[in-house]
């Protein structure tokens, strides 16, 4: 196609003009066509937020920061540009945070629950959530402190022991340590001159062993059958202990019966008559005794001596 | 001394042009023609220029950050970065210095030497106003264009490397462009350009002006505007960086 000039200058640079404005707003994530929401927060501290950090609602990318800035309050203002349908409600929180410890930072709103929701414009509230590697950077100095406080003890305690180690001390450490080494040397020589009782009393305790030890083999015939005989006592035992057994049943049934006033000996037992009974016939025998004592005409009348003799 | 005598008759000839920018109608046919050169004949060469630079460095970076530490995204940054602020705006320079700049270096040597440029000035032309401004116009005018070229085309062959070569998925590569995508990089690129079509146009347009001595002067005023616009372009790039950020 012939274009003069002109033309060509003009397509070049018309599609240039255009391909740098869509770039542009694709570069700062806009949306192209259309204008996105803008929404701000205010935080306490923004470390690590700058322009183009991510927007995140439960997860997902909606949007970046716009522009961060201080604001006269001495807190940090910070504009989101959102692109979602999803309505924000008006108490929503948005949270400075950082997903992972190499990711920079980035901001979760975490949606809540009220039905009216922000416009365009509008502001949620903004806090700073520390992540883990500021936490892990405060607990490091705390760590650090106590390892310093530890040293620092030890280094006293080292002194100390310095202090305690004097010359004196050491003297004395000294010739403590020579008597031992003196006395290690006394035992030495005592049980080098020794050596021949302690070998003789070393083999008489060795014969001894051995006598008893024959001893043990030439009496085990005897002992065997003494163990034969010990066994037989305690058959018999066993034997001697079942007779026991049944006499000891038979005697319970019979003291049994008895309790239960059966048979002649438990109704002498339990039966209190029997014994009213002999109470009441020797009481009148007494009297009856007495009586032939006393007359014994009476009884005697019709017997004569002849009679019974 | 030389190098004095060779800045004076350079400042001289931007003064002159300078001068007679204003007769727009001496040079407005000529301006439309040198666009068409300079712009509109260099998007092709730009277009590969970008997707190449663009997939080099994202494979190169991919390769070099190979490590579990360090997110995908970042070569997303480092790539995109890389290229808005400095590799679009140089490389192409570098490029157009052998395309554009040797063309009119050898243009107005030929004309200088077979005795042009004299017959326009005898005809009561002003042969600055009518050679050398509208090819200056042109540079300062269409480097800018095709740093956007060189840029979308720079960044979008980056994304597209990572694509394709499974190192980079474009998710992560866009997140970590545009997370640290800041508008002054933008300015600055641009500025760059404007500076080096300024550069290389006008070095060019100097040394072919001033060609002498035959066909090997026109062979040796075009090697030295060549080399010198890629010297003037690294050395701008250096003031530029200094100065600028």
């Amino acid at each position: 196609m012939n274009m003069s000039n002109e033309v060509k200058v003009g397509i070049t640079v018309f599609l240039a003009v255009v391909v740098a404005i869509v770039g542009f707003r694709f570069m700062r994530d806009m949306p192209i066509f259309r204008q996105s929401m803008v929404i701000s927060a205010s935080f306490d501290r923004a470390d690590g937020i700058s322009n183009g950090n991510q927007v995140y609602i439960k997860g997902v990318r909606v949007g970046s920061v716009n522009n961060v800035a201080l604001t006269l309050q001495s807190d940090v203002r910070i504009n989101m540009r959102i692109d979602t349908e999803v309505p924000i409600p008006i108490d929503s929180q948005a949270r400075l945070t950082s997903l992972g410890i190499v990711e920079g930072k980035s901001i979760v709103i975490d949606l809540g629950s009220s039905t009216e929701y922000v416009q365009n414009g509008g502001e949620i509230r903004g806090i700073y959530s520390e992540t883990m590697m500021e936490v892990l950077g405060q607990k490091g100095e705390d760590l650090g402190d106590e390892v310093s406080n530890t040293i620092a003890e030890l280094n006293q305690f080292l002194r100390q022991l310095n202090e305690t180690l004097d010359d004196d001390t050491r003297t004395t450490l000294d010739e403590t340590l020579a008597d031992a080494r003196n006395a290690v040397g006394q035992i030495s020589t005592i049980l080098t001159n020794k050596q021949d009782e302690l070998d003789n009393a070393i083999d008489s305790g060795s014969r001894m062993l051995a006598q008893l030890d024959t001893l043990v083999t030439d009496s085990r015939p005897r002992v065997d059958s003494l163990m034969v005989t010990i066994e037989q006592s305690i058959a018999d035992l066993e034997t001697v202990r079942v007779e026991l057994e049944s006499a000891t049943g038979n005697l319970n049934e019979i003291l049994e019966k008895i309790n239960h006033g059966e048979g002649t000996l438990g109704r002498l037992v339990n039966d209190a008559s029997m014994y009213e009974n002999l109470d009441s016939l020797t009481f009148e025998l007494n009297k009856l005794i007495k009586d032939i004592n006393e007359n014994p005409g009476r009884y005697l009348r019709h017997m004569s001596l002849i009679e019974i003799f | 001394m030389y190098a004095l005598k060779e800045i004076g008759k350079y400042s001289t000839l931007l003064y002159q042009a300078l001068r007679s920018s204003t007769e727009w109608s001496t040079y407005r046919k000529n301006l439309f023609q040198e666009l068409v050169k300079v712009g509109y004949d260099s998007v092709p060469i730009i277009v590969l220029v970008g997707i190449f630079t663009g997939s080099v460095m994202t494979l190169q970076s991919a390769y070099q950050l190979e490590s579990a530490f360090i997110p995908l995204s970042t070569i997303g940054a480092i790539v995109s970065e890389s290229i808005l602020i400095e590799l679009a705006a140089v490389i192409s320079g570098l490029v157009l210095a052998g395309k554009v700049g040797a063309r009119v270096a050898t243009e107005l040597g030929n004309m200088r030497v077979s005795e042009q440029i004299d017959a326009l000035e005898s005809m009561g032309f002003n042969s600055v106003s009518f050679l050398v401004v509208p090819r200056v116009l042109a540079g300062i005018l269409m480097f800018p264009v095709l740093y956007i070229v060189a840029s979308i085309f720079g960044v979008g062959g980056g994304l597209a490397a990572g694509y394709f070569s499974g190192s980079v998925p474009p998710a992560d590569f866009l997140q970590g462009a545009r997370m640290y995508f800041y508008p002054w990089n933008i300015v600055f690129g641009f500025v760059k350009s404007f500076v080096f079509g300024f550069i290389i146009t006008s070095i060019a347009c100097y040394k072919g002006y001033y060609a002498t001595g035959g066909a090997e002067g026109v062979g040796k005023s075009t090697t030295n505007a060549t080399v010198l616009g890629c010297i003037y372009i690294l050395l701008a790039d250096f003031i530029l960086a200094v100065l600028l950020l």
